[in-house]
């Protein structure tokens, strides 16, 4: 005998037999372990890609007279991390903002490094202290323009509660392509 | 000097708490400290109203305090403090609760973290003599809002305090849903998560709960077990990574299904724009059907009845619904899971998109289309079989 099904139906059915066929769930250590932060996995890489990041010179002036950038918009020294290879760059903070502890940020990476990645984990590192401060992840929205969304440590948001986006922007970036694990 | 005692006790039986309350809970009351007075009004003890008072209670209240003897007063006092923190820290979890429930976690905690602290001290002056029913309540009390607040050690320590008090607790219903963590509701957990370190077996319950579901949407959206896996693995990731900002009152499981579905949406996101036909792809599904049909386009007598199939067709009906959805785009995907397995709206899945209602219901119908079309081409094999 043969029934009309919608496909609606067919789709539940499906989704309840990947259910039943589900491996089993990682164990709480496994998930911390995998979510723990690239710089305290891979210690050595990091101090390597901030040595290389503290080299970038940004200037105000080459940023300003960029036809691309906002006069409002803050460079940022930036290093581009892709499989196997790295780019000194810098970042356009077009928009800052936070609220609470959520920090909006649009930013805009120099056009000179190929193409536009889909999503970086951007990973926040003091200016000051070469510190690593947060990671999160921006998303392309435009040509060379990211957007990121991030819950800020408390101290972070406290620090930069009063910031501007025509401020000096007191961090540099590391963007890494390609590492949504 | 036994009519005194007599007297005394009368007082504390028609007057439970209430003057020695005010004095009290001025002396003891607050987040810890502070006057009642601060508070809300709703988590105030009801104060004692001099003039209000029936005669009778004035009269024995002036001869209480005339004979007031020292060593009952403390007693009637100590209960008189517990009572007061009791009743504060009641509505100070009542108010925690309305916040946690309204999304606001950071009033949420002010107001568990005051109760907790509350109930904690509760716990200290209750002595160790007095009833163990009114004990363990207390204990219950502070442990449950030590899991509000993600203090599972703390909840654990009283926990077992109370078992130490009275073993039989350990198998009441009072006690049950505290000692089983499987049986913690989902902000208990959350809250556990938040914190640092996060609780390991807390963390591990809720993987537990919700790892099924999270896995079949992810199997839905990539179309192979190996990938949904990764998919999964790496939303609870991105959800540890950020796991100061979660809130313990907020839908825990549709919020992975979000990170999951993002994670999946932005690793197609180059592709997409990218892909050979994405800008045709694009302006055509922004067109809307003008056809009346429904959105569940019912396959043709081609498929036998769900129940009735045997396991090896069960699983060639698996493949056949996989290919046709692995032959839609990565969007047209997301979105018949979206509506179809989340139950959103086409205004809702609109909204996420940037897009208009209409454009999602085109993009729906369309996507039932091309399933129709992958599924009848495919599905000869498993009516034949049927």
């Amino acid at each position: 005998m043969k029934t009309k099904i919608p496909i609606e139906e067919l789709l539940r059915w499906r989704l309840a037999r990947a259910e039943a066929e589900a491996p089993r769930p990682p164990r709480a250590a496994r998930l911390l372990e995998l979510a723990r932060p690239w710089w305290e996995v891979w210690p050595e890489q990091f101090r390597s890609l901030v040595e290389r990041l503290g080299q970038v010179q940004v200037g105000y002036g080459h940023a300003m007279a960029e036809p691309t950038q906002s006069r409002t918009a803050r460079p940022v020294a930036a290093l581009i991390v892709r499989a196997g290879e790295e780019f000194q760059a810098s970042a356009s903070v077009l928009y800052f903002s936070i609220e609470g502890r959520r920090l909006r940020l649009r930013l805009q990476i120099d056009p000179a490094h190929g193409r536009s990645d889909p999503a970086f984990e951007v990973t926040f590192i003091a200016a000051a202290t070469s510190i690593p401060l947060f990671s999160s992840h921006a998303t392309l929205s435009v040509e060379n323009e990211y957007r990121l969304d991030a819950e800020l440590p408390e101290e972070v948001a406290a620090d930069w509660g009063e910031m501007k986006v025509t401020d000096r922007m007191p961090f540099r970036l590391i963007l890494r392509a390609d590492t949504n694990s | 000097m036994s009519e005194e005692y007599g007297i005394a006790r009368c007082s504390s039986v028609y007057a439970p708490g209430r003057e020695a309350a005010v004095a009290v809970a001025n002396r003891f009351g607050g987040a810890a400290t502070g006057p009642v007075s601060g508070l809300p009004d709703h988590t105030r003890v009801g104060a004692f109203d001099r003039q209000a008072a029936p005669p009778d209670l004035k009269r024995i209240f002036s001869m209480v305090r005339r004979f007031s003897p020292p060593l009952l007063n403390v007693g009637v006092s100590v209960s008189d403090e517990i009572e007061t923190l009791n009743r504060q820290v009641a509505a100070l979890a009542a108010s925690g609760a309305k916040a946690r429930a309204a999304g606001n976690e950071t009033e949420a905690e002010k107001y568990f973290r005051r109760g907790f602290a509350l109930a904690a001290d509760a716990v200290k002056r209750t002595p160790m003599k007095s009833q163990v029913p009114g004990r363990l309540e207390v204990l219950r009390v502070a442990a449950r809002l030590a899991l509000d607040c993600g203090e599972v050690a703390e909840a654990r320590r009283l926990m077992e305090e109370a078992f130490t008090i009275d073993a039989s607790s350990r198998f009441s219903d009072e006690w049950a849903q505290i000692r089983d963590i499987q049986a913690w509701p989902d902000p208990w957990l959350v809250a556990a998560v938040r914190r640092d370190p996060p609780d390991g077996a807390a963390l591990d319950a809720l993987a537990n709960r919700y790892w099924k579901a999270l896995f079949g949407r992810c199997q839905l959206l990539t179309v192979n077990h190996d990938k949904a896996n990764d998919l999964a693995q790496q939303a609870w990731c991105r959800i540890l990574r950020a796991r100061h900002g979660l809130k313990p009152g907020g839908n825990f499981a549709a919020y992975l299904a979000t990170i999951a579905t993002n994670l999946w949406r932005d690793a197609h996101r180059g592709a997409r724009r990218a892909g050979p036909m994405a800008e045709d792809r694009m302006s055509s599904l922004d067109e809307t059907f003008s056809t009346n049909e429904g959105e569940s386009i019912a396959l043709g007598d081609v498929l036998p009845d769900l129940k009735s199939l045997g396991a090896e067709d069960q699983t060639l009906l698996a493949m056949d619904i996989d290919n046709a959805l692995g032959n839609l785009t990565p969007q047209l995907r997301e979105v018949l899971v979206a509506r179809f397995i989340t139950g959103e709206s086409c205004a809702e899945i609109a909204l996420r998109h940037g897009r208009t209602e209409q454009s999602i219901s085109g993009w729906v119908r369309q996507a039932l289309r091309e399933m129709k079309l992958h599924l009848e081409a495919a599905s000869g094999r498993v009516a034949v079989k049927a």
